[in-house]
């Protein structure tokens, strides 16, 4: 019931002309963000984010534009993989193994449209799960002292090492990576300055958001020159996007089955979208195949697509809750926040609820509205794709630089940026994941506070992070997320070069 | 060979951090730990798995030719050189240069390249400076 009340409050926030006007744009470029092939939902985000700060917006509009961005990338993904047999974007690349052999049968219009549907049933059965999963999870991060939550990261980076890439050894060289990088500026406990070369600029710390962009959406322009070939795409044919009522209810258990996998694949911190369709397609060929699947098989492209959506809403249970986002678009949210001084975590319910609540109903808005763009409407952003990457790529760029430097009219910053830009792209190319990087960043001031703040209430005492059932609890998951995927091997695959992961 | 590269240079950066990171020290004592063990903690973790990287590396990674590497140069180069020259000959021409260059260098034809360069910079100059009210700079050289 409070709940309810609480998300009634949000509608009033999230229907103001202003909040909706900025959902319904944040919708459409979120949607051509997961279309083009290139721009994923971490950088289609990124990019928005310096724009959506020196706009002024206040914080829960500055959210409310960017979580529709995010969703909208989730919707738009499928687009390219069906037409193009080009994913989209990284938690695509499940929707091409069905989506494009039936394209090539003539039938892209029911794919768009069954994709559509099963997007839109993923979406807002993840923010129902949204609604009624972060209020109980706030309420018990409430019992958590700066042991507990030091122990928190500790298994959110346990649960990023196990779940991203294929190398357990890279991904945890890019969390130490992001974490030397936060301890850049005056320490916090003495205000002893520490690795800041006596510049000035970096006394207050390595600002996050040219970090996400140079190491997001530069490293993607570079990666862009390699693989681009020039000349346009061919676009296979499409029709009426339109599913019959027996193509729907022949797809509607593999939605559900989508949905609920990829809920919980999104909700464990740093696992995110790729997972969530990952897990929700190879389920459902287990489930359903009698030979159909891999020919084009409805099933398998509703199952991955509303898994997708569904991890999307599950990412950000932790990070509204706990502070601790759960993949890396939702990383970028949290950078979003923290510019904004608005400390995401149990607090943010409480006295921020504007916030908090604002963007879950927006998102249940957003939903609408993406259904909308994503079936009548679907046919603009096909046009769209053959729209060659020397028109979009420059752009991006420029609309990067702009951003950085309206934050503060720094060129010393675009400098920053484009460095970190080189340093990401020769990190990808080594296969080292950025979300760890940007995840250390984020999280290590409040990682190594944490610690301190913890040994020093115990004089000192190591015990204190063994001490509470609540930290044995967190510990023992540490332990097993960590031997998890040994036994499971549940782990994506490695595709040929997909925009980074959402 | 290059994950063994990377795991040198990234254990040298560990060393170098992890003994800069000894030295931090405050003047008082505030808590336990101080400043200085969280990074050498951090040092520790990077060498460490900076080591398994040379014992154990991936298979090499698809490197471009030098053709690309020269075209990325050219990338890197022309937005250093986009940030420096961006508050002297100001956003309008300092862009065109930027976008036309980025243009040519993804396979678009001279004509193109010049058509965007123009247009998406004085579009982004009207959007930002009137429709958004974000100031760009106009140049020194124009009197901006």
């Amino acid at each position: 019931m409070e709940t309810l009340t609480a998300l009634l409050q949000g509608f009033s926030v999230a229907l103001t002309p202003l909040n909706l006007g900025l959902a319904v744009f944040g919708a459409f470029i979120g949607t051509l963000v997961g279309a083009l092939p290139g721009l994923g939902p971490a950088n289609g985000v990124a990019i928005l984010v310096p724009l959506a700060f020196t706009l002024g917006l206040p914080a829960e509009s500055a959210l409310i534009l960017l979580g529709s961005v995010y969703y909208g990338a989730m919707y738009g993904g499928r687009i390219s993989s069906i037409m193009l047999n080009i994913p989209g974007d990284e938690p695509a690349v499940m929707t091409l193994i069905e989506g494009h052999p039936l394209a090539l049968q003539g039938r892209a219009g029911s794919a768009l449209a069954t994709s559509a549907i099963a997007s839109f049933v993923g979406s807002t059965l993840a923010t129902i799960g949204l609604t009624f999963l972060a209020p109980l999870l706030v309420r018990l991060a409430l019992l958590f002292g700066p042991a507990e939550y030091f122990v928190l990261f500790v298994l959110a980076f346990s649960l990023i090492g196990t779940l991203t890439g294929p190398n357990l050894a890279k991904t945890f060289i890019g969390s130490a990576l992001g974490l030397m990088l936060a301890t850049v500026g005056l320490d916090s406990a003495t205000n002893v300055p520490r690795y800041t070369f006596g510049e000035l600029k970096l006394y207050e710390g390595f600002d996050p958001i040219i970090a996400i962009v140079g190491l997001f959406a530069i490293s993607e322009v570079l990666l862009f020159i390699e693989t681009s070939h020039a000349g346009r795409a061919t676009v296979a044919q499409v029709g009426r996007a339109y599913a019959s009522l027996k193509e729907l209810t022949f797809a509607g258990g593999a939605m559900l089955r989508g949905s609920v996998l990829g809920f919980i694949a999104g909700v464990l911190p740093g696992a995110g979208a790729s997972l969530g369709s990952f897990a929700a397609y190879t389920l459902e060929k287990r489930y359903s195949d009698r030979g159909t699947f891999g020919k084009g098989d409805l099933r398998g492209l509703a199952a991955p697509e509303a898994g997708n959506n569904a991890a999307a809403g599950g990412a950000l249970v932790p990070m509204l809750a706990l502070g601790v986002p759960g993949s890396g678009t939702t990383a970028v949210l949290l950078a979003l926040l923290t510019s904004l001084n608005v400390t995401p975590g149990p607090l943010l319910f409480q006295q921020r609820p504007e916030v908090a609540w604002g963007l879950i109903a927006s998102l249940y808005v957003g939903n609408f509205v993406l259904l909308i763009l994503n079936l009548p409407l679907v046919g603009v952003f096909v046009r769209l794709l053959t729209v060659p990457a020397y028109v979009l790529m420059p752009v991006v760029t420029i609309v990067c630089f702009l951003g950085v430097y309206a934050l503060s009219h720094s060129v010393f910053d675009i400098y920053l940026m484009v460095g970190v830009g080189v340093f990401g792209y020769l990190l990808r190319k080594l296969d080292i994941p950025l979300v760890p990087v940007i995840l250390g960043l984020l999280l290590g001031d409040q990682m190594e506070v944490n610690l301190r703040r913890a040994l020093n209430l115990s004089s000192g005492n190591w015990g204190v992070l063994f001490s509470s059932p609540l930290a044995i609890t967190l510990w023992v998951l540490v332990l097993l997320s960590l031997s998890l995927p040994l036994l499971l091997r549940l782990r994506p695959p490695k595709v040929q070069r997909p925009a980074e992961d959402g | 060979m290059s994950d063994r590269a990377a795991g040198l240079l990234l254990l040298a950066l560990a060393v170098w951090y992890g003994i800069a990171g000894h030295g931090f020290q405050s003047d008082f004592v505030t808590d336990p730990l101080g400043p200085a063990a969280w990074p050498v903690a951090l040092a520790a973790m990077l060498a460490l798995f900076s080591l398994y990287l040379i014992v154990r590396p991936d298979a090499e990674p698809h490197w471009p030719s030098a053709t690309v590497w020269g075209r990325q140069a050219a990338v890197v180069a022309s937005l250093v050189i986009y940030a420096a020259l961006l508050e002297i000959i100001g956003f309008i021409v300092d862009s065109t240069l930027l976008v036309g260059l980025l243009a040519l260098l993804l396979g678009a034809t001279r004509r193109h390249a010049l058509v965007m360069g123009v247009a998406s910079s004085l579009v982004l100059y009207a959007l930002f400076n009137y429709a958004l009210g974000l100031p760009l700079p106009a140049g020194a050289l124009f009197g901006g």
